[in-house]
This record gives structure tokens, sequence and C-alpha cells, in this order.
């Protein structure tokens, strides 16, 4: 169990945004976050990640409570990819990779021969070597993605939180992302995304959590809850579902489409 | 490739413009030693005369502010701190400065001897630092530096410090009004000119002593009511109580009564109806206000003292006379008031008075064409054509 | 592996030869002077401390390399060294390019400190402590102001600043209205437009404990300013705990500007420009950066030092020597085709 959630409750001021929130996430599997725009996916993501204290309910990462953690001892087991952004400095993408890494040397120093070592086997590891020197706001959206990715690897940690990571992306770069995800889950990382997209959670994930009005709508496999009850309850549109290619992939297709 | 481009675009701007500055030194030294050359001349002509003194005695003076300073016996090159130094040291020494403190007015020009108006401008002190370059006064060869002036509370930890970081000797000395005669004695003990100072402390204690007396005479009931105004609109008045109005105060019954007088040399605003409550008899206007025109502005004839052609320019050459810097031209701005506003009591001839005092203390003879150039706006029109 | 130790071979061979342009300008800045000294005598003057030698030189060009162009090289090194540093340092504190040293009201609150000295007519050993007293108070108030705001906390120190930046620069004016006009007018006008004239040993001694305690400080936590660039949220996944490290980086900075401001007044431009310079040279990574900006900035107020003191026979101020070469130095940058901040 790398992460798990029990009772989450969060409000900001008045307004209740999480209620008795409950999942756990574990090694080798991506779970996906499933659920409307303001429906408190990010602000699940960052209680999660230590970045608002002020929560009610239980969160433990590898059987410690996060209360007890400090920000550096959360970095070793937690990393975060945010959705792609442009820094306010143009930073090489390396440095930007390097600084994942900022947790393994101590205050008063920089990263050593070992962290530089960690940070190449990471954008290797991403397929973006040849971009190391390049500026980080000259390179492609997808490109940025699979930097904080390497980053996030350099930081080894082994459970990644990840931000809706294929938001503004075109196709390719998504399919290339969500390839590279796939492929970190089956080296034993523990992956948690928010996706918008249903039709990703069949071939991207293992888990769905949907959320609800702050609440847990539903949680199991993709194959058992995501349909059309679940879409109409969660987004209010009316869909039916198509299996492809012997049921490996299921495909949402919008009402009136679907009509023989 | 672009990163070794600015590099090296960097380098080549700093090189340039530390080459700029190195041939600005190379020129320097050209004009040094002529400067020294002029000024030993007089030295030499000193020695010749005087009983010979061993030129590097030093000698403990004691200034006004209580500093046992080591001073060359025979000072031959001194150094000004700031404008008021300037004006004083002037008049006592001249030959002496290696420099000034701040550039002449361009009237002076007129008056003083041409190698002293072309005198290199040093810059001045405030406190510590200042424009006063230290390597240029080191290089001036000067070897006192004289700071005059009201002292400030610091004035004995700043001059040690200058004095420490220099290795030259500063000294202070006090000026007020009252106690100008004895700055230039104690100036004179400085500078070994005892006799040339004596004449100087007594012109000015002479003068000081008669205003004191023609204003006895005069009594506080028979001071005249008057104004100072100044400014392009002459809406600006230099008020009872400010810094400046010492000798107006003391010549006058200053009615500029304001809360709050500023010490500033742009005085206080005020305006036009606060100008004819006041309702002076006597109207002077600072030299470059608006004393030319205010005889055909309407809104000006409604004051009595504009009406009755009671209205004058303070006289200016080198110096503002009443003031600005507060210094000694001030004694030649109380001549000039007493006579102007008390003529039956104070019976000065204010051509010679004032040619002496221009002989005295700017070293030149003062035509009647340039007194009367001098004080044209400033006696009444009906004198001024005598 | 073998690119990234070619990269950080290459940027060290650049700060290299920055320490390299500055060693050969600080002696050309011995050389240059009003007082003419050849370059043997100035050398053996130097060397004299270190070796015996027979004296051939006069006591007062001793007085002048060691009382005034000794300090005033030093002191213009670690000025240009500190305004550089803090600039670059708040410009990573608040994500934005345009940070300079005076961002939290660390110059508005010297100079406050320093006019109400001169009106005081305190020396001018107490203008400098009164100065930084103030610059510390100033950034000290505005920190505590901005902890009471709502939102975030970067803008809400911004905003705080300029309140409390401007509060301190209306009560300069304020005292330039009253102060006497015919000596404390002048004194506070020239404090304002920055100098370095006059510097004596002491004072340099006295400054350089501030500047050399937040100079290190900011060397050593550079690697952590890359990291507060990114946001408080990115930066705390990353292990940084955001809060502590940018006190930290703030005391330091402020500590090197109230230092520098206090004994040289206000000196502009220098720590936007010459961040922005170290920036084109070497990249915006903090580990090569901070360290040439550091550089840079000694060079730069040195050589704009020079000019100040050896341009007229008279001093001119370095705020109004920095501004003309800095502002349109800043423009060729912003212009510049194909660059971005």
């Amino acid at each position: 169990m790398s992460i798990q959630v029990e009772n989450l409750s969060f409000s900001y001021d008045k307004h209740e945004v999480l209620k008795n929130v409950s999942f756990s996430a574990t090694e080798n599997r991506i779970l996906s976050v499933l659920g409307p725009n303001g429906v408190g996916k990010s602000t699940l993501f960052s209680c999660i990640l230590g970045l608002l204290p002020d929560y009610s309910g239980k969160i433990e990462v590898d059987g410690e409570d996060i209360r007890n953690l400090s920000a550096r001892e959360m970095a070793r087991r937690i990393a975060y990819i945010p959705q792609s952004h442009y820094p306010s400095f143009n930073y090489t993408v390396f440095d930007m990779v390097l600084m994942g890494t900022t947790q393994q040397v101590s205050v008063f120093s920089t990263p050593g021969k070992k962290q530089i070592e960690r940070a190449e086997r990471a954008v290797e590891r991403m397929g973006i070597a040849h971009l190391s020197h390049r500026g980080f706001s000259m390179i492609s959206g997808g490109e940025r993605q699979l930097a904080i990715i390497a980053r996030a690897l350099a930081q080894d940690a082994h459970t990644l939180i990840m931000d809706e990571p294929t938001a503004n992306l075109d196709f390719g770069n998504q399919i290339k992302v969500l390839t590279q995800i796939k492929s970190l889950a089956s080296d034993g990382y523990t992956i948690i995304q928010s996706t918008h997209n249903p039709d990703q959670t069949f071939l991207f994930s293992d888990l769905v959590l949907a959320l609800k009005d702050g609440r847990v709508f539903a949680c199991g496999k993709p194959a058992d809850i995501v349909n059309r009850e679940l879409i109409h309850a969660l987004y209010g549109v009316d869909i039916e579902l198509q299996s492809i290619c012997n049921d490996a992939v299921r495909v949402c297709v919008p009402s009136f489409a679907a009509q023989p | 490739m672009k990163k070794t481009l600015i590099l090296s675009l960097v380098l080549t701007m700093v090189f340039s413009l530390l080459a700029a500055c190195s041939t600005q030194t190379t020129t320097t030294p050209s004009v040094e030693p002529s400067e020294i050359a002029t000024t030993e001349q007089p030295a030499d002509e000193a020695a010749a005369t005087e009983p010979p003194v061993d030129p590097n005695a030093m000698v403990l003076f004691t200034d006004s502010v209580g500093r046992e300073v080591e001073v060359p016996v025979n000072i031959e090159r001194i150094a000004v701190s700031g404008p008021l130094a300037q004006i004083m040291v002037f008049a006592l020494a001249p030959e002496k400065m290696v420099g000034i403190a701040i550039e002449w007015d361009a009237t002076a020009e007129k008056y003083l001897p041409t190698e002293y108006y072309n005198l290199p401008v040093l810059g001045q002190l405030y406190g510590g630092k200042g424009e006063l370059n230290l390597e240029t006064l080191l290089s001036s060869g000067a070897q006192v530096v004289i700071d005059v002036g009201e002292p400030k509370d610091t004035v004995v930890e700043d001059m040690d410090a200058l004095q420490e970081q220099t290795g030259l000797p500063f000294v202070h000395i006090s000026a007020y009004t009252a106690t100008t005669g004895d700055a230039y004695r104690m100036l004179g003990k400085l500078l070994n000119k005892e006799d040339e100072a004596e004449v100087l402390a007594a012109y000015c204690d002479n003068v000081y002593a008669k205003t004191l007396a023609i204003m006895d005479e005069v009594g506080e009931e028979g001071k005249v009511r008057l104004l100072y105004l100044l400014g392009d609109k002459g809406l600006n008045v230099i008020a009872e109580g400010s810094y400046h109005a010492e000798a107006i105060n003391m010549l006058s019954n200053n009615i500029a009564d304001v809360d709050d007088p500023s010490s500033k040399g742009t005085g206080n605003e005020t305006d036009m109806e606060q100008i004819m409550l006041w309702n002076p008899d006597v109207i002077l206007f600072a030299p470059g206000s608006i004393y030319n025109t205010v005889e055909n502005d309407p809104t000006w004839q409604n004051v009595a003292a504009i009406q009755n052609g009671k209205y004058y320019e303070v006289p200016f050459g080198p110096y503002n006379w009443l003031g600005f810097p507060p210094s000694v031209q001030r004694y030649l701005g109380m001549m000039w008031m007493s006579q102007l506003l008390y003529p039956d009591i104070a019976q000065y001839d204010l051509y010679s008075e004032v040619s002496q005092y221009y002989q005295l203390f700017y070293h030149t003879n003062l035509s009647r064409e340039q007194y009367n150039e001098l004080v044209a706006n400033s006696i009444g029109k009906a004198e001024a054509a005598q | 592996m073998a690119a990234q130790d070619s990269y950080k071979r290459s940027h060290v061979i650049v700060i290299a030869l920055l320490i390299i342009l500055l060693f050969i300008t600080v002696i050309v800045s011995f050389m240059l002077g009003r007082y003419s000294i050849s370059l043997k005598e100035l050398f053996n003057i130097l060397f004299s401390r270190v070796i015996p030698i027979d004296t051939f030189w006069s006591e007062q060009m001793e007085v002048v390399v060691f009382n005034i162009r000794l300090p005033r090289i030093l002191m213009a090194c670690l000025v240009g060294c500190c305004l550089s540093a803090a600039g670059a340092a708040y410009q990573g504190v608040f994500q934005n390019p345009m940070a300079a040293p005076d961002i939290l009201g660390a110059s508005s609150g010297a100079a406050f400190g320093a006019a109400l000295a001169i009106l005081l007519g305190a020396s001018s050993r107490l203008i400098m402590a009164t100065a930084f007293l103030f610059s510390l108070l100033t950034v000290g108030m505005v920190f505590v102001l901005s902890q009471r705001t709502k939102g975030n906390k970067v803008i809400g120190l911004i905003l705080s600043g300029i309140m409390v930046g401007s509060l301190f620069s209306a009560g300069t004016s304020f005292i330039k209205l009253v102060a006497d006009p015919s000596n404390q007018l002048p004194a506070i006008t020239y404090w304002l437009m920055g100098s370095l004239s006059g510097i004596t040993k002491k004072e340099l001694a006295l400054a350089a404990i501030p500047m050399a305690i937040g100079l290190i400080g900011l060397f050593i936590l550079r690697w952590r300013i890359n990291i507060l660039t990114l946001g408080d949220d990115e930066a705390r996944t990353i292990g940084v705990n955001t809060n502590l490290v940018r006190l930290s980086v703030i005391i330091c900075s402020t500590l090197i500007t109230a230092a520098s401001v206090s004994v040289s007044g206000l000196i502009g431009w220098v720590g936007l420009v010459i961040p922005h310079l170290s920036r084109k040279v070497i990249g915006n990574n903090y580990r090569y950066l901070m360290p040439a900006s550091m550089i840079f900035g000694a060079i730069f107020l040195l050589v704009v030092d020079n000019i100040s003191r050896n341009l007229l026979a008279v001093e001119i101020p370095l705020g109004i020597l920095t501004a003309f070469v800095g502002a349109p130095f800043f423009i060729y940058l912003l212009t510049r085709k194909g660059e971005t901040l």
C-alpha cells in the first residue's frame, strides 16, 4: 500500500471540497482519478502532497502518516508532475531535471556527481537526452511533460502524482506520454493521475476513482465501473460504450452518434 | 558561440572604459606642474622678504572647536571645503588657494582678477563624503584644508576622520555674523598673515558695530515695514524666522509672518492677497525676480509700495549682497540697506564703502561705472541718476 | 555523461575568466587616479607591505594608495557584488526577472534613515549606521506586513514592499523639505545620488561584516534559489521548505543591500542589469549565475566608480552614472532579436 487515504475531508473556508474520500493506490498500478472540472481532483492531490495541511482524515504514504513527514521526507516518497507550464526563467532541460535531486543533497550544497548521473539516467529513460541543453521553454509541450516526468524520476520517489499529464498535448504526444507512464507503472512505480478522458482509462489505468461533488462516486477497475450510468452521473451527458479489439479497449460514443 | 560573443563584447567594453579612464589620468599631470609653479612663485617672494624659516617646520594650531592640528608654519597652499570657506579665505589669501569649492558666478568675471577667476573647481565636502575627490585634493598640493561655517555637532569627528584618511590637516573656523572679525583673526594666525587679517577683521567689526548703532538710533518703532520677495512671479517671501532673514530682520521690520518659516533659499510661497494684507512700505526683490516687470503688471498696482515706487532690487555681484550663501558679503548688504532705508542716520558714502569692500575682499578696483551698474536697480531711480 | 562534464566545464571556465577579468580591473583601478603615481612607485608601495623595500616614494603616495584608493576599490567591488547578488536572488524569490534589490524597500528605508541622520546633524559613520538600521527595519516591516496578507505570499511581499517603500520615500521627501538648504539639503541630495567618495578603511571594515555574511549565505543557498523559481507548490514537492529558504534568502539579500546602500547611497540598475547580463552569458542556473553575477557586479561597479572618480576633477555621483550606463544597456538587452527574458 504506497498511498492510503481514509475519510479525507477538506474545506476552503466554509466550502467543503472533499468529503470522506477513501482509497488506496499500490505499486505497479495506475490509478486514474476521473471527474469533471472543479470536483476536487487538484485539492485531493494537494492534500496527498502535503501542501494543504488543514484536512481531516488520514493520509498514509508507505505506512507513515504524512503529518509526521517533513517536506524533504515527503519528496523522497512522492514526486509531483504538475500540468505543463513555462517556468519564470528559461532553464535548460537538464537543469530542470536535476532540480528533482534536490532532496538528496544537504541544504548547503548543490547536486554532485551522483545526482548528475541520476538525472542523466532519467532523461535517457524518457528519451529526451538529445534535448538536455535546450531551453525548457523552447521545446514542445509533450517534451516538457516528459522532462517533468524525468525530473520526478530523478527525485527517486516511487509514487508519482500527475495532474492531467496529457492536457493540452496533441494526439501523438498524448500517446507518447501515456505509454511512458504505463511503462513506469510496470517498473514498479505507484502512479496516481487525474484525467478528463474516460476513454484513456481503459487502456492506461488499472483502477479508476470517480469523484462527484467531492465524494467518491465509484472506485474499481475501469471495465467494471466506467459505463454510461457513471458518465451520465459525472458529466451529465449520454453516451454508449462501444467495445473494440476484442474488448481490449472501450470507447465512449455520444448517444446521438451511436443510434443505429 | 553566442555566449563567447557576448563575453568578448563585455570584455572590450570594460577595457575601452578603462582605457578611457587611463588616458584621462595621463592628461592630469601635465596640468599639475604649471599649477604648482604659479602657486609657488609668491612663496619664493615671501621667502625673500621674510626671515628664512625651515619650509618643513610644523606648529600646533588650535581651531575653533578646540582641535589641536599640526600645520606647517608657513602655509603656502590652501584648499577650502565649501563656499563659505571659499569666500572668507579668498579675501585674505587668494594667492594661496589651490582651487575653489564651487564655481564662481559668471558675474565674478567682471570683478575678480583673471588668475583667481580661473582657479580650478575642486568640489565641496558634505561631512565625510562629497564631490571633493580626495586624490584631486592631495595632488593639488594643498598643505591644509580650511572649513568655515557654523559648526555642526559632528564637526570634530568629521574633520578628524578626513584628516586621518588623507594625512592633511583639516582646520575648522567657526563664523557667525557677529564674529566674522574673530574668524578672520584666527585665519590670519593660521596663515601667518595677522596684519592683513586684522584689516579685514576691523572692517567687519566696524560695519557690524556701526549697523548696530544705526539701528539703535532708528529704534524698534522706526524700522521700515518691509518684505523680501523672490521667485519668477515675486510670490515667494523670506519670512521672519528664516535662516536667511538674519540681515533683513536686523535692518527692518520683516512683516512676513508665516506659520512655518522655511529655511530654504526659495523661502515660503505666498500670494497676492497676503502681500496686500501685509501691505509693506518697502519691497526688496531678489536679483532675477520681477523688479523689471512689476511696474507694468496691473495686479501689483494695488500694492502701496509699488505705487509709491518704494521697491528695489538687491544688488548682485558676484554674490547676492544679503546672503545666499550667508557670508561676509552681508556686510555690504547691511551698509546698502542702512543707507537706503535710513539715509539721514546712516550717512554712508556708499560708493566709497562698496569700492573699499571690493578692494579688500575681491582684490579689485571697483570703477564708478561698475558701481552704478551694480546698484542701478537698488537705490531708487533718482539717486542712481546722480 | 561526458556531455554534462563539458557543459559544466564551460561554465567553470567562464567564471574563471570573470575572476581573471576582475583581477585585471582591480590592478588597472589602482593605476587610475587624480594623484599621479607611476607604475613602478605603485607596485613598490603595494609590495612594501609584504616584503621590505627601501622607501623612495613620498608619504603622501602611500596615503593615496592605502587610505584612498585601496578602501575605495575594495568597496566598489563589494557594493557591486552585493547589489548584483541581491538582485539575482530577489529575481529568483519573486520569480520575476524585473525584481531589483530595492523591491522590499531596503533602499527607501536606508534613504530615509540617512536623510534623518543628516537632518539631525549626525557624523558620517552615524549616518551609515542609521541608514543600515532603517533599511533592515523597513524590510522587517514589509515582511511582517506580508505575513498578514491573504493569498499568495510572494505577491503579498511585493505589494507590502511597494507600500512601505513609498511611505519611506514620502518621509524622505518631507525631510528634504524641512532640511536646512545651505548644508543639509545638498548633503541629503548628494547622498541619495550615491557615491563612494571618501570611503575609509574603518567604514570598509564595518560594512564588510554583514556583506560577507549575506554573500556567503546566498552563495551556499544558490541551488535552492533555483527551486524557489518553480513556485511554492512545485518547490515543496521537490522537498524544499520554501518558507524557510525564502526567508533565509531575503535575510541575506537584505543584509547585503542594506550594508551596500548605507555606505554608497542609492545606486540603481546594478541589481537589475548585471544579473540579466550574467544570465545571457552563463544561463539561468543559479549554481553558476550567482557567482557570475557577484563577480560581474564587482567588475561593473569598479569600472563605473573609476569613471566617477577620474572623468572630471570633481566626483560624479555613482547613481547617475549607473543609470546612464544601465538604462540604455537594459533596453538593448530587451530589444535584441530572438531573445527572451
